[in-house]
């Protein structure tokens, strides 16, 4: 009863006329950015990270979520028209939707997966409401030692178990936490890693490295490598109403995508490539004709899209009510939250209950624009696909620049910016995971705090993250995750 | 297959994780000259760099075994080797990206930006300059008057008068 009365306020906040236009704002831009290739939604939401100095909390933390789950529905619409991933999650849509509009099925595919967003959205956001409030209960009792054991947990599972490859997954994190250490250390005063430029001292900024890698790195990618790659869109031909046998096939496989997409991503483990996995084989395995799946089965985008969207929805859980973000762009969130002095967590729901409640309510009410925005309005996103390649790719570092120089007003930050764009773009070559670079440098900095914490209470003692059963259970955990795998591979060979 | 494009991939492979190493023994270097730990719990802001350049110099002498003896595991060095990068295209947007940063204070965020995007779109093998440059300086305007009077971001005018 106490979760629907706090329901109810958090909608009475996000109703007002300036709150829905935010909310607007965001899921529109979301879906923008996800149709187009080469800006992501952790790109959007890092450019926009200056608006944090003249906008409310409350409007422009909702509109950064709405460009977080809008790019969800948009991105599944570029892979199923062009057949290239507009984010990692939609790499199954990809291969199956784009089978179906090869076959003269894209009107039912764009379908499926915009009606199958909203329902695995929907679904997820009740479930974020009435689980977070359970899971605040639980983090309030923990102090540092617990919470440095989590924050270890999700950097190993978002680097070296969720990659193609541990060890470069690892360096990857590692580089981020180096990045976030440059700068005056907040508890001590010490100047670390500035080598005396005065523009250091301050830090590196989360958009400067976001931008860097994501939008420069992603452009000499694309042109120094992508250059022979022809795309061709799709046209959209037929209806885009889904007959009534693709109705019948397509709820099955909403359902039971939000069911594995919401805890993957409400876990501290993250990730939603793997849950869109997991329900491709799933809908494989439960289907009626599975020869039909790889040449455009409905049922494997249905299934894939309600679980990307169920577990960015679930990422939202872990952001809010424990403050660990599992993903580049709820990183970013992160960020965005600290702009305003605020740090999610479950604190957060104590002191900030208003805002919190009214960023929920507003995924309610942003999932259902953005069913309008998807299906009715679909050529309009239709149309951007056919921006060509070097204006938008020029267009889109117009925004970097705007947005890195903005933050700070400094010139040296667009020559970081390249540099970091070099960096991108080596990690690109050899196959680095981009993302534990950002979820280090911004979690970095709060699992150091928590640690010299830890280490303050014992006085300096390693073992109280042995003697406090929760972190040393979650250590273990991480341990396992770790050697696990490795062990495995020993005992087989053997 | 060990072509000779291989082989050069693996020596980039090498490279980088040489870097890796080097990025860490910078680090603990850097570590040495911080302060040491005061107060009784001997924790200080020497702890987590020693960690995270001890972590980075073992990561890459793994990475150097591992780029040595069988190259970075799924690297697909042939199939890169069969897709060579198009330097020239990397040097416009490369430039694009310097001049856009000495260019901005001096002569403003809009005609940075309109060489940006001309250079830019070069890269990607444009070389309609006209349309081009007209094309950057609507979108640079455009956000310039949006962020600057909408937003009160202070992005510099340069040589233009507003």
């Amino acid at each position: 009863m106490e979760i629907l009365n706090s329901l109810l306020s958090g909608f009475s906040l996000a109703l007002t006329l300036t709150n829905l236009m935010w909310c607007l704002v965001g899921v529109t831009l979301g879906t923008a950015v996800g149709v187009l290739p080469g800006i992501g939604p952790a790109v959007t939401v890092a450019l926009l990270l200056p608006v944090t100095t003249k906008v409310d909390p409350s409007g422009a933390l909702i509109m950064f979520a709405g460009i977080y789950y809008g790019a969800m529905y948009g991105g599944s619409t570029t892979s199923i028209l062009l057949n290239t991933p507009g984010e990692s999650a939609t790499i199954i849509t990809a291969m199956e939707g784009n089978q179906m509009a090869k076959r003269g099925r894209a009107g039912p595919a764009l379908a499926t997966s915009a009606i199958g967003s909203f329902v695995a959205g929907t679904l997820a956001t009740i479930a974020l409401t009435f689980v977070s409030p359970l899971v605040v209960d639980v983090a309030l009792s923990f102090g540092p030692p617990e919470y440095f054991a989590l924050m270890v947990l999700a950097f190993v599972t978002v680097s070296a178990v969720l990659g193609g490859s541990a060890l470069r997954g690892l360096t990857a994190l590692f580089i981020g936490l180096g990045i976030g250490l440059v700068g005056i250390d907040t508890q001590s005063g010490t100047a670390r890693f500035a080598f005396g430029v005065p523009q250091l001292l301050d830090g590196i900024e989360v958009v400067t490295v976001a931008v860097g890698l994501f939008a420069v790195g992603e452009t000499l990618w694309s042109a120094a490598k992508d250059y022979k790659v022809q795309e061709s869109v799709m046209q959209m031909s037929g209806s885009i109403w889904m007959k009534a046998d693709d109705w019948k096939r397509s709820i099955g496989p909403w359902l039971r995508g939000t069911l594995v997409g919401f805890p993957f991503g409400a876990m501290p483990a993250g990730g939603a490539e793997i849950p869109t996995f997991i329900s491709y084989a799933m809908e494989k395995k439960l289907a009626r004709n599975p020869e039909e799946f790889g040449k455009g089965a409905i049922e494997g985008v249905a299934g894939p899209e309600a679980a990307n969207n169920a577990s960015s929805t679930g990422t939202m859980t872990s952001l809010l009510a424990l403050g660990l973000p599992t993903s580049a762009t709820a990183a970013i969130l992160l960020a965005a939250f600290q702009q305003y002095g605020l740090q999610p967590g479950p604190l957060l729901f104590v002191n900030s209950a208003d805002l919190v409640w009214a960023l929920i309510a507003s995924m309610y009410i942003g999932n259902v624009m953005l069913l309008v925005l998807n299906l009715p309005l679909i050529g309009i996103w239709v149309k951007l696909l056919k921006i060509p390649k070097p204006q938008l790719y020029a267009g889109i570092l117009i925004f970097a620049t705007l947005g890195v120089y903005g933050m700070r007003q400094s010139a040296f930050d667009i020559f970081l910016l390249y540099a970091i764009g070099l960096l991108g773009f080596l990690m690109r070559r050899y196959d680095f995971p981009t993302a534990p670079v950002i979820i280090g440098m911004i979690l970095g900095p709060l699992a150091e705090a928590q640690l010299r914490r830890a280490l303050a209470i014992s006085q300096g003692d390693w073992m109280i993250f042995l003697h406090k059963p929760l972190s040393a259970t979650l250590l273990a955990i991480t341990v396992l995750m770790v050697v696990g795998p490795w062990l495995l591979r020993k005992l087989k060979r053997t | 297959m060990a072509g000779p494009g291989t082989r050069n991939g693996r020596a980039g492979q090498l490279a980088v994780a040489a870097a890796v190493l080097v990025l860490g023994i910078g680090m603990a270097l850097g570590t040495l000259q911080l302060p040491e730990a005061t107060g009784y719990a001997g924790v200080g802001p020497r702890l987590v760099p020693a960690i995270v350049s001890g972590a980075l110099m073992l990561l890459g002498l793994l990475l150097l075994k591992e780029a040595w003896f069988t190259g970075f595991k799924d690297v697909d060095e042939g199939a890169e080797a069969a897709n060579p990068t198009h330097w020239q295209a990397f040097g416009w947007i490369s430039g694009a990206m310097i001049i856009d940063g000495i260019l901005m204070v001096p002569a403003g965020f809009v005609i940075a930006g309109t060489v940006l995007f001309v250079l830019a779109a070069r890269g990607f093998g444009s070389a309609r300059w006209i349309q081009n440059a007209i094309v950057g300086a609507s979108i640079a305007a455009l956000t310039y008057a949006f962020f600057n009077y909408g937003l009160g971001l202070n992005l510099p005018r340069g040589l233009l008068p507003f």
